[in-house]
């Protein structure tokens, strides 16, 4: 348990520094709110509609994230007892690893990942 | 001092999931569950499962909060911002909530399930990755590998899905 003393003190100096910035900040900025600041920057001119424009691209490349960070989770136990599980384990990885590469391969050729 | 650390990520839990409810804005509420996520983390780490915890922080906190943030940007604003705290069929979800709760309640206090030394026994100086390294790679060989067509299948799913709206659109 004691060996996490440095990751509980980290955690709480970033926690206390946080809100001693961000309290800061909500103390001395001037708040003069009023209706244009919180509107949607259209270049200037007065926005038509309410609006959200914001392209399903984001959200494939989310989605390929996601599953790509759950493979890279199983990365790590593999990685720690690399030793103990030999060829074998390296093989079983890279069975792992080539499966999941056929899908990052679709997402490639199907133009997934582009920005037209 | 254990007692301490834990009431304190306790707390945190409890304050984030409530607040994750609670909160009117959507935003809001995914800020307030990642704070619940990371404080959970906490907890694993407490119950001597690192590994665990690694999963939460990087998997739950990193990638779906992320993915819930996403969702709410491609979302309407009109939709996210409506005033009311619950949906109708709240009554529900607190029937639910409370009967799985007061299950687990009753369980562990009729069969005295002590869970702090829960993960201690599959531990390997303080860490159980290379535990769960070792059932992973060798027991359970064949369902680490149907993982991976999971994720494939999931992944051709995602993509299939959006650009057959966009060729539409085009």
């Amino acid at each position: 348990m004691l060996e996490w003393l440095t990751a509980g003190v980290t955690v709480f100096i970033t926690v206390i520094l946080f809100a001693v910035i961000l309290g800061l900040a909500l103390y001395l900025s001037p708040k003069r709110d009023y209706f244009v600041k919180s509107q949607v920057y259209e270049c200037g001119i007065f926005p038509v509609a309410e609006i959200s424009n914001f392209n399903i691209r984001f959200f494939i490349i989310a989605i390929i994230f996601t599953l790509f960070d759950i493979e890279a989770v199983f990365l790590y136990p593999w990685a720690v007892d690399f030793k103990g599980l030999g060829m074998l384990g390296v093989i079983e990885m890279f069975l792992f690893l080539f499966l999941v590469f056929v899908g990052w391969i679709y997402a490639y050729k199907k133009g997934a990942l582009e920005w037209q | 001092m254990t007692q301490i650390v834990f009431f304190i990520l306790s707390l945190g839990t409890i304050i984030g999931a409530l607040g994750t409810i609670l909160c009117k804005n959507a935003y809001y509420s995914a800020m307030w569950m990642i704070s619940a996520f990371v404080s959970l983390a906490g907890l694993f780490v407490m119950l001597n499962a690192p590994f665990v915890a690694m999963l939460q922080i990087i998997v739950y906190a990193g990638a779906i909060a992320i993915l819930i943030l996403f969702v709410m940007m491609l979302m309407d604003r009109r939709v996210l911002n409506n005033k009311q705290r619950f949906n109708p069929q709240y009554f529900w979800g607190i029937i639910l909530g409370v009967g799985l709760f007061s299950d687990l309640a009753v369980l562990a206090f009729k069969f005295r399930i002590n869970i702090s030394n829960a993960g201690k026994s599959l531990t390997l100086h303080g860490s159980n990755t290379k535990m769960v390294g070792d059932v992973l790679f060798k027991h359970y060989l064949f369902p680490f590998e149907i993982i991976a067509i999971i994720l494939l299948i999931a992944l051709i799913g995602a993509i299939v899905l959006t650009k057959k709206d966009e060729e539409e659109a085009r």
